[in-house]
């Protein structure tokens, strides 16, 4: 178990060295980009959306 | 069918996206140690992880620096993973996994999966109201 999870952190940072190099941005920025901005964004839209489909669906008659 | 490519698709989406960026150079899979890899003046290696980054960030300090946004997220993690474990470095990683490879994405996934239910529900309410007019 301890194995594996070591084996998906290393993917992980190598996934965030290769997105810094396609990038053309440093390993803190791609790190950044993704976990500061692209996760907090998608959650964000997503319970935005799912918020104002409850009020349309409460403001429904019947 | 279509409610199986609905439940998919983000997942299929993460995983293409994931292995595309992480095979897009040689890159080793099923790591068992950290590499020992040297500092390198044009791109970011290992050794960016292992003892800090030193090439100058593109983005602002306020978000990228110890002291702002991304530093805060660090000693956040580190902070987690000492509830978790002793071993300072074993809690960072663990914490790592717990937020951003598991809680995080099945939270997200999860409000994907209530907005598709969301989205179902008005549209049937919605058929009802113009077969009501009718």
């Amino acid at each position: 178990m301890r194995e594996l999870g070591f084996a998906i952190y290393a993917a992980c940072v190598d996934f965030m060295l290769n997105l810094a190099a396609l990038l053309g941005v440093t390993y803190r920025d791609s790190n950044a980009l993704v976990l500061l901005i692209g996760f907090p964004l998608t959650t964000l839209v997503l319970a935005t959306i799912c918020v104002w489909q409850r009020i349309r669906l409460a403001r429904l008659p019947g | 069918m279509r409610l199986l490519v609905r439940a998919l698709f983000p997942i299929v989406l993460l995983v293409a996206l994931f292995f595309g960026v992480l095979f897009a150079r040689p890159t080793t899979l099923f790591r068992r140690t950290i590499p020992d890899q040297a500092y390198h003046p044009q791109r970011c290696t290992w050794y960016c992880h292992n003892h800090g980054c030193r090439h100058a960030p593109k983005f602002p300090g306020w978000f990228t620096s110890d002291e702002g946004a991304f530093g805060g997220t660090v000693h956040g993690l580190y902070w987690l993973g000492s509830l978790m474990t002793r071993d300072r470095f074993l809690g960072y990683g663990m914490a790592n996994l717990l937020v951003f490879c598991f809680g995080w994405p099945v939270g997200t996934y999860a409000l994907w999966l209530l907005a598709w239910k969301q989205n179902d529900a008005l549209r049937a309410a919605r058929a009802k109201q113009k077969q009501r007019a009718k």
